[in-house]
């Protein structure tokens, strides 16, 4: 009778023991559903990235096939107008098929809460339904005077939006720095509680404390010139000098840049040094991060030459 | 019967090795707890300085002539 028990206890236990997975499955999904979420925006962005793409390939074409009728099209010939109509038409496309990818990156960035991005966006919006409005403007002119005057003012409309656009493709860029300096201080405070734990176990932890004090002063540099690079973004909305603001933003960001790129090196010195007390062996050099050449807050796209 | 619950918690014993290293296969084998904590944040914060330029990339302006002859 006591065998029974305790063989009915025994398969008890072992049932319970095969659910652990399948109840550790359960609670997992709710990260994957997080991050099915991250994928689906992903896409999105690069779905809009690649119609922009084409867009902008469309645009050349369309600026090469008229170049060829540049003369005519000063002398009122009508092929040319229409050549020149087109470019024009495939030059708004390619506008705001880049809003769109913006707005898709946009919505991608986790690190935005989501009114900031509802902000952005209901703005990334505004200015397509003016490029839109100029985009029907210029479908709907049959002649060289027409398309001259409607282009006068998308011209204007796009002096407006493309400072804005700018300042939000810096936004983002800007929030990629943060999460970066976030996990560097995160990583500090672990090097602190190493030399701690290392300390009392008799290792000399010189080396360590010199590595994680100049981290921490990589962090306050990076950390200082990004401030100043979104105090000066903030400024580009309201500001007569959006371009002044957006050049100076830039810099800052570059200088931000070349700060946590020494932060990023520093902080794979000190794990490779709290490897090296811990187990007494050098471990491989870390791989460097990649220095930014420009910032989208002045640079355009390459263009090849021009009517 | 003796030998049935033997060969019961035998399995069990199994099953909960199984387990051990099915949880930690997941994670660098370099260092202990805390460094691969650190390699993890060295990755994220590489990862992030590198996104930085290939979303400089993506995000540069488009350079249209909005102008006719």
């Amino acid at each position: 009778m006591e065998q029974t028990k305790l063989l009915a206890l025994t398969v008890l236990v072992v049932f319970l023991l095969s659910m652990i997975p399948a109840m550790a499955s359960v609670a997992g999904n709710a990260p994957n559903l997080t991050k099915a979420t991250i994928t689906t925006k992903l896409q999105t962005f690069t779905e809009a990235k690649a119609g922009f793409v084409q867009a902008k390939q469309d645009y050349l074409q369309a600026k090469t096939n008229f170049i060829a009728y540049r003369l005519q099209f000063v002398e009122r010939d009508r092929t040319a107008f229409l050549k020149g109509h087109d470019m024009v038409m495939k030059g708004i496309e390619q506008l705001l098929t880049y809003i769109d990818a913006l707005s898709g990156k946009v919505n991608e960035t986790q690190a935005f809460d989501a009114s900031k991005k509802t902000a952005l966006m209901d703005e990334l919006a505004g200015y397509k339904i003016t490029l839109q409005a100029d985009l029907t403007a210029i479908n709907s002119t049959s002649n060289v005077d027409d398309i001259q005057l409607a282009l006068n003012q998308t011209r204007k409309d796009w002096m407006t939006i493309q400072p804005q656009l700018k300042r939000i493709a810096g936004e983002i860029i800007i929030t990629r720095a943060d999460a970066a300096v976030a996990k560097a201080e995160a990583a500090v405070i672990k090097f602190d509680a190493k030399i701690t734990e290392l300390k009392a176990a008799g290792k000399d932890t010189a080396k360590l404390e010199k590595i994680s004090s100049q981290v921490k002063t990589k962090i306050t540099a990076a950390k200082e010139k990004l401030a100043l690079a979104k105090d000066r973004l903030a400024g580009v909305k309201s500001s007569g000098n959006a371009q002044g603001l957006l050049v100076a933003a830039d810099q800052f960001v570059k200088q931000a840049n070349r700060w946590m790129l020494e932060m990023q090196y520093l902080i794979g010195q000190a794990i490779r040094e709290v490897k090296h007390l811990e187990t007494g062996q050098e471990g491989p050099e870390p791989i460097n991060a990649t220095l930014m050449s420009s910032t989208p807050m002045t640079s355009d796209e390459p263009d090849v030459g021009g009517p | 019967m003796k030998i049935l619950i033997i060969v019961l918690l035998l399995v069990l014993f199994v099953a909960g090795c199984v387990g051990q290293m099915q949880g930690t296969s997941g994670q660098p084998s370099t260092g202990g707890a805390t460094t691969s904590g650190l390699d993890s944040d060295l990755q994220g914060i590489t990862d992030d300085i590198n996104a930085m330029s290939a979303d400089s990339s993506d995000l540069s302006a488009p350079s249209v002539d909005l102008s006719l002859p």
